[in-house]
């Protein structure tokens, strides 16, 4: 379970002039459920995804994961276990195979054994159906793939947290049904929350909970 | 890690090669004072003691004879150079510990010709020193040890080899200095030294090892000889005008300073000197070219050490949207920075080894002409440069060392980025 409680994220840009990039947002959110993000260019949806992932820490307010704010973790524990991220660019390490990148996070902190880890990369490389692929170079698959590669990757640490930036904004329209049915599909079997951030009302069709950001505030919560 | 560290540098292959081209010219430098340096020294001192012998003192007044070339550290005014006459030589013979004294004067102005024989020996370095075969000037002798008198002299290996005539061969064999015509840039020649010569018999060949000594007569017959040359009456008048060139002194070891002293203080000879004043001179001359060998090897040092910071930053640049996904999956400060040492260990690593194999490769091809020419000019070595692990692991690590270091800053530059910041940049 997620709780955000009265966050908010002030840049101060000059001495008279603050802007609330997030001004006090309260949600909850369960395990296994899957809640869109909607909001135009600077709503503050990518602020507040950047919290979620660990890698923004000056805010105030609280986010609970798993009954602990987040600012009690250690911060690159919890950006390995916690959490798992998918980019609209994909961000594969282009220098490493498919199945190098799926067991890259692992790589920084030991959470499974090498057999362990590599029979879930390759569970997840079925899953998404890449597992002919695996001594394959990013270079080397379309962007629908690099994309599945990306998810296996965000959940090789098994996070509580899926954080799915803008996920099929790169993608044409039928890969990106495909990519959105796979995340669907994986949210339900994995103990997951799954966060969807989007400017595209359409993509959060068939997503029952939906957060509505406007100028950093929640303006609905649906 | 190690595997990534490792792509990103091969990423960029020829920008890597060329930035360790750096510590490639710094450890040729680095390796020449390893390795050259020390086998140089250690083949100068033997030579050295196998000439000056550590219960002697040379004092000379003249410079560039051929047979001996003294470090002068000291220029005095010629005026005020004392002769070394008969009558000092007796002075300095009865200082406290001197066992022997022995005068040398040198005739560098004739030409060896073995009887019947076409070709002469030129030019020819002549000693007139009363030295017995068994003396520890020489390395190797043949024939009648006994000291040169009037017609009997010694002649050197290298007028046998010039010959091309074993050395024992030459024992009894009648042999003329003629007056050189062309021998020696810069001698002095005058109309009553043309068509001379002096016939001897050579009873013993010597080998100088490392010094250029052609022939030996008595001191009496080289006086004599100077003498006629020099159109003086007598050779005592020759020694009394002119004074002997060398002088020998042995004395007892412990000793030897003191009576060097004694010497300096009441005479102001060109150059005086024991084997300690030459170890100390080539000392200094090796050190000089350690020094200037290391400074060379410092700059180009710092100047690749420039070019790794330089490349690490640019591959910083280009890697920062991939140092930002590391950081997003929980890559930590350190682990980042880890990466980026790596990477400036490998060129580090790449200019040492490549240094090392040309360094190795072309010492292997350096060692075959250098012992030739040692050899030929009376060295005794069967290799000149000599390689021990332990060196080659040193210049390895320091190789390593340097690209780490150059790598720190970058690195840590790379460590601090924020990760939203580089997530974002393309």
């Amino acid at each position: 379970m997620v709780e955000v409680k009265h966050l908010k994220k002030v840049y101060q840009m000059n001495k008279d002039n603050l802007v609330f990039a997030l001004n006090d947002i309260s949600f909850t959110a369960e395990t296994k459920e899957m809640v869109a993000i909607v909001g135009s260019s600077g709503s503050g949806k990518s602020t507040l995804l950047n919290i979620l992932g660990g890698l923004d820490r000056l805010y105030e307010g609280e986010v609970i994961v798993d009954n602990k704010d987040i600012k009690d973790y250690n911060p690159n524990v919890y950006r390995r276990f916690k959490v798992g991220t998918i980019f609209q660019q994909f961000n594969l390490i282009s220098a490493l195979t498919v199945l190098e990148n799926v067991l890259l996070p692992l790589k920084f902190g030991k959470q499974l054994t090498g057999q362990e880890a590599e029979d879930r990369a390759k569970y997840l490389l079925d899953k998404v159906g890449l597992l002919d692929r695996l001594t394959h170079k990013p270079n080397e698959l379309s962007g629908g793939q690099m994309q599945r590669v990306a998810i296996a990757r965000a959940l090789i640490a098994k996070p509580e947290i899926l954080l799915a930036d803008e996920p099929t904004g790169n993608l044409d329209s039928v890969t990106g049904k495909e990519i959105m049915h796979l995340l669907f599909e994986l949210n339900a079997e994995e103990n997951m929350t799954m966060f969807l951030v989007t400017h595209d009302l359409h993509l959060a069709e068939g997503i029952d909970r939906k957060l509505f950001l406007r100028d950093g505030q929640l303006v609905d919560n649906i | 890690m190690i595997k990534y560290a490792i792509s990103l540098v091969a990423r960029r292959k020829l920008r890597t090669i060329l930035t360790s081209l750096g510590i490639t010219i710094a450890v040729i430098l680095l390796s020449l004072i390893i390795f050259g340096m020390q086998d140089l020294r250690t083949l100068l001192v033997s030579a050295i003691q196998t000439q000056f012998k550590s219960n002697e003192i040379f004092i000379t007044n003249s410079s560039g004879t051929g047979a001996f070339n003294p470090p002068s550290s000291e220029t005095t005014d010629v005026n005020e150079t004392t002769l070394i006459t008969q009558e000092v030589v007796d002075d300095i013979s009865k200082i406290d510990g001197v066992t022997n004294i022995l005068p040398v004067t040198v005739v560098n102005n004739l030409e060896i010709k073995l009887d019947g024989k076409e070709k002469a020996y030129a030019p020819a370095f002549i000693s007139g020193w009363d030295l017995t075969g068994d003396d520890s000037y020489f390395v190797d002798f043949w024939g009648d040890k006994t000291k040169p008198t009037g017609d009997n002299i010694f002649v050197s290996k290298f007028v046998a080899d010039f010959y091309n005539v074993a050395p024992e061969e030459l024992i009894g064999k009648k042999v003329s200095f003629v007056t050189s015509k062309s021998a020696l840039f810069g001698t002095v020649k005058t109309k009553e030294i043309l068509d001379k010569q002096y016939d001897y018999i050579i009873k013993g060949v010597f080998d100088p090892g490392s010094d250029r000594n052609d022939a030996i007569v008595s001191l009496n017959t080289s006086t004599s000889i100077l003498a006629d040359i020099g159109g003086f009456d007598s050779k005592e008048e020759y020694v009394s005008s002119v004074g002997y060139d060398l002088l020998r002194v042995t004395g007892d070891e412990e000793k030897l300073q003191a009576i060097k002293t004694t010497i300096d203080e009441k005479y102001n000879f060109q150059g005086i000197f024991t084997a300690d004043d030459v170890l100390g001179f080539l000392d200094d001359i090796i050190q000089a070219f350690t020094i200037a060998l290391f400074v060379f090897g410092a700059i180009s040092a710092v100047i690749a050490s420039i070019g790794i910071t330089n490349t690490m930053i640019m591959s910083i640049y280009e890697q920062t949207k991939e140092i930002g996904i590391l950081k997003s999956m929980g890559a930590s400060n350190m682990q980042i920075l880890g990466v980026f040492l790596i990477q400036s260990a490998i060129i580090g690593l790449l200019g040492g080894v490549t240094g090392l194999i040309i360094v190795i490769l072309s010492m292997q091809i350096g060692n075959i002409f250098i012992v030739e020419q040692l050899n030929e000019i009376g060295f005794q070595v069967e290799t000149f440069f000599n390689f021990n692990l332990s060196s080659t692991l040193i210049v390895v690590a320091i190789s390593i060392g340097i690209g780490i270091l150059a790598g720190i800053y970058p690195s840590l530059k790379a460590a601090s980025l924020n990760p939203v910041k580089a997530i974002r940049s393309e």
